[in-house]
């Protein structure tokens, strides 16, 4: 199961200078192979993407107030933050330690600090509104794995004598073998795939009403009686593109966007865009499970938070190759669904996404420098994870062993 | 769909003049805007148009022995004067320069093709200003031309920053011995398109003014609120060095032995096992066969007609005859890549570009004769003059090159650059895909480096009389 965790804290007034220049040194070194010394991400075996990025703030004279984190990890919430506290409590102390409320007694008492960190990360932090996955129920170490497998299949491959020991040896003892009769299972699976599917639509239906009723009923009334969000205040006048925005990108395979869009006022729009956010997060959880959403198959993970009580909505993307062919591609494939979403944001196209160059440029205003990005697996796309999972699974460990002992 | 204005736009827009094998590519700079004004008027009347050629008395169309196109650098537009609202009406990336620290990284512009070591336009873009392209239809005709436009320069007291000369090879075969310039698109309502053109594309994606692939106006710069974009475009220049010995002894390193796997392989002799192998670099046999049609050996019956007109999808998926990796397959993948065949088409018809530009220096192997036997390198300067037209070059050009050619994971890949474009480092490999097992070559060096380059404005003759206004 892969969870995501959003969290914006207050900066410390005084300590947004000390933060921006830790966290790029961070992020310009995010592997620990050099001058970071903080952090070693890598070890991390829950984590799959994390960022850090420092939202600025024109109501206040354009100082960065905000620290945004963003991380995809496996398993609870609990277990996710320990690691980072057991692996990184000094770089928890060097990073969280410049926003305000960060608890501070981590060396007297370990698991008293683990229980107020996460209080502390739980307090500031936000539901996702919508959300998509590439490759569902991933766990870390198994795409670590399946990455390793296919490269030495692929150098195994390289050689010469194996390529023709495949080719002509191998290849003669496969030609013998049986070609399987169609089992009762292939033959029934017009049926199965039709009651599979019809359970699949059922689930759909159900999970859809239990949605509207928790966006537009239960959340609202919990949030009124429970857990106020604290208000930020948040006031971004994106009039000019952030200086610095793509000084971290392509520099690997994937790449990151965070987009902070204001979302008007009125309750129209209040409904607008949570109804186009749940109808996303429904297609992507039930039907786009198969890598890509809408046709575009370069999204490792993404959500949409709304965020400041329903004054801007945020988006967060781990997405594969550069930043043009990305927003191309949301033009190209995905215009319809963003325009809902992001219909009612400043200097939006008229025309919508389709525009192609203004919509790129209103993007690109308002879009969030990211101080460090991390991957797990930086080399990979999610069509490389995909097939590389295939040719795992495949093969599964305990049945070629036991195939191979009959020899 | 409205029609061009075929004689406000340039003529190198809608004709590659095919006919006119000589060409020579100048580089000047503009000393203040009066002597540029005044010398720009001087030389728009000379400027071809992509109005019809005239014909004679029989019917047969008078071709014209040269043509003369004229481009305008940011730092050129500067130089002339336009103020600063105009000049920020220009893309980012036309302003920046092809020369920008993050553009040469994405276009695969580093180490020994880093700006900081191109002949022109890498050191200092700020002195470069115009590229006047001369075409000949014969070198002393080409001669003849450049003397009399360095007389005009000169009388207004512009000066040459560098210059390099093109000649079409024999058979229109580019230094490795392959024929170029066959896939081109056909612009909609356009003149003289290539006989081999395929697909039809909307006149905006190539020329401002006109509706694009999206259905929209491009975006266009503005002079003291006139379009001075409209019948307009933009070229790119890139001067590519070849390294025609690395490339065929790499070919000759590499060849398939008599134990290949590959039984359609073994049947080959060693010399036609190595232009296989170039072969499935590039997408096309020497002669331009696409490898869709013909996966093993090139088949004369297949006419010049046909080099064009061919797809992926049914035919070959996987890449078994043409490699996903391949330098014509990344150029344009056609219906390809994914979800489905209309959408890769609608994407792949948003990232195209028209080339223009010949050969440079003397071939190193006769071309005719493949593979070349015991090359070595001469260390004479060859390769090609690279020029393409787009109304949009961040979207079309840039794309091109960052998001096909150097892309490792094009088209599900892992780390297969563009053989041919690709910024190779020795790091990558080429995956030729066949039955029943794959042929990897790793550690693939780059054999096409980069000497020079600019982005230029290829205003109409309306937007030449407006910046020449005094």
């Amino acid at each position: 199961m892969q969870n995501t965790l959003t969290v914006i804290a207050r900066i410390k007034p005084g300590d947004a200078g000390r933060l921006e220049e830790l966290l790029d040194l961070i992020g310009q070194d995010i592997r620990g192979k050099d001058r970071n010394i903080y952090l070693k991400l890598e070890d991390f075996e829950t984590l799959h993407f994390c960022r850090w990025v420092m939202i600025p703030n024109d109501g206040n004279g354009g100082q960065k107030e905000f620290l945004l984190f963003v991380s995809y990890y496996d398993g609870g919430l609990r277990a996710h933050l320990d690691e980072f506290v057991d692996r990184a409590g000094e770089a928890m102390d060097l990073i969280w330690g410049g926003c305000v409320g960060y608890p501070l007694t981590r060396t007297a008492n370990p698991e008293r600090f683990k229980r107020d960190f996460y209080r502390f990360i739980f307090r500031h932090s936000y539901d996702f509104e919508a959300r998509h996955i590439g490759y569902h129920n991933e766990r870390v170490v198994n795409v670590r794995r399946y990455i390793n497998m296919r490269e030495k299949l692929q150098s195994f491959l390289d050689l010469r004598q194996v390529e023709k020991f495949l080719a002509e040896d191998l290849k003669s003892i496969v030609d013998l073998l049986p070609i399987k009769p169609r089992a009762l299972a292939d033959r029934l699976r017009p049926i199965t795939s039709f009651v599979a599917g019809l359970l699949r639509f059922i689930v759909f239906l159900l999970d859809f009403v239990w949605n509207l009723l928790f966006v537009f009923i239960i959340r609202p009334i919990r949030r009124t009686v429970q857990r106020r969000e604290p208000r930020l205040n948040l006031q971004l006048n994106w009039q000019t593109i952030q200086p610095g925005i793509d000084d971290i990108e392509d520099l690997v395979t994937q790449n990151q966007l965070t987009v902070i869009s204001r979302i008007k006022p009125g309750i129209r729009e209040w409904f607008r865009v949570r109804f186009a956010l749940l109808l996303i997060n429904m297609i992507a959880k039930h039907f786009q499970t198969k890598g890509s959403l809408g046709g575009i198959p370069t999204i490792h993970f993404a959500h949409w938070s709304i965020i400041d009580r329903g004054r801007w909505l945020l988006f967060i993307s781990n997405y594969d190759g550069s930043w043009d062919s990305y927003i191309g591609d949301f033009s190209d494939k995905a215009a319809p669904g963003l325009d809902l979403v992001w219909r009612s944001a400043p200097d939006y196209p008229a025309k919508g996404a389709i525009d192609l160059e203004p919509f790129k440029k209103v993007i690109r205003l308002n879009q969030v420098k990211t101080q460090a990005f991390y991957s797990a697996y930086p080399n990979s796309t999610v069509i490389n994870i995909l097939n590389d999972r295939a040719l795992t699974r495949a093969l599964d460990r305990d049945s070629v062993q036991a195939w191979l002992r009959r020899l | 769909m409205a029609q061009p204005q075929l004689n406000d736009i340039q003529g190198l827009i809608m004709s590659g003049y095919a006919h006119l094998g000589h060409g020579a590519y100048i580089f000047l700079t503009i000393p203040d805007a009066t002597s540029g004004k005044t010398w720009l008027r001087a030389v728009t009347p000379m400027i071809s148009t992509s109005q019809e050629w005239p014909k004679d008395a029989n019917g047969n169309t008078i071709k014209p022995s040269t043509s003369l196109t004229i481009g305008l650098s940011h730092y050129g537009l500067t130089a002339l004067g336009l103020n600063k609202a105009a000049l920020d009406s220009f893309p980012y990336e036309f302003r920046e320069g092809i020369t920008e620290r993050q553009r040469a990284r994405i276009l695969g512009d580093v180490a020994e093709s880093a700006p900081k070591h191109w002949e022109i336009g890498g050191r200092d873009p700020e002195n470069l200003h115009v590229i006047l392209v001369l075409l000949a239809d014969s070198a002393e005709r080409r001669e003849a031309f450049r003397q009399q436009q360095q007389t005009l320069w000169e009388q207004h007291g512009l000066t040459l920053y560098g210059s390099v000369d093109g000649d079409k090879l024999s058979d229109s075969r580019e230094h490795f011995g392959f024929l170029d310039g066959v896939s081109q698109p056909k612009i909609e309502g356009g003149v003289r398109n290539p006989k081999a053109a395929e697909p039809t594309i909307k006149t905006g994606e190539f020329i401002l003014g006109y509706e694009n692939e999206y259905g929209q106006l491009p975006d266009s710069p503005q002079l003291d609120g006139r379009d001075l974009g409209k019948n307009g475009s933009y070229m790119v220049f890139r001067k590519l060095y070849q390294d025609v010995a690395a490339f065929w002894n790499y070919m000759k390193a590499n060849v398939p032995s008599d134990e290949d796997s590959q039984a359609q392989i073994r049947a080959l002799s060693d010399d036609d096992r190595q232009v296989w192998l170039a072969a499935k670099m590039v997408g096309r046999w020497p002669r331009g066969t696409p490898l869709v049609f013909a996966p093993f050996k090139d088949d004369p019956s297949i006419p010049f007609e046909k080099f064009n007109t061919f797809y992926f999808r049914e035919r070959d998926p996987h890449g078994q005859f043409m490699p996903l990796g391949s330098h014509v397959r990344r150029s344009n993948p056609r219906d390809s890549l994914p979800p489905n065949k209309q959408e890769a088409l609608k994407m792949a018809d948003r990232h195209l570009i028209i080339r223009r530009g010949l050969p440079y220096g003397t071939p190193l192997i006769p071309l005719d004769q493949l593979p070349p036997r015991d090359v070595q390198d001469d260390g004479a300067d060859r390769g090609l003059v690279f020029l393409c037209i787009n109304a949009n070059i961040k979207r079309q050009f840039e794309f091109i090159q960052q998001t096909w050619a150097n892309n490792r994971k094009f088209h599900g890949l892992y780390n297969d650059k563009d053989p041919i474009l690709g910024d190779n480092d020795k790091t990558g490999s080429m995956t030729i895909p066949r039955d029943p097992v794959r042929l990897r070559l790793n550690n693939v060096p780059r054999f096409v480096q980069v000497r020079g380059g600019g982005y230029f404005f290829l205003p109409s003759i309306t937007a030449l009389k407006l910046l020449s206004a005094p």
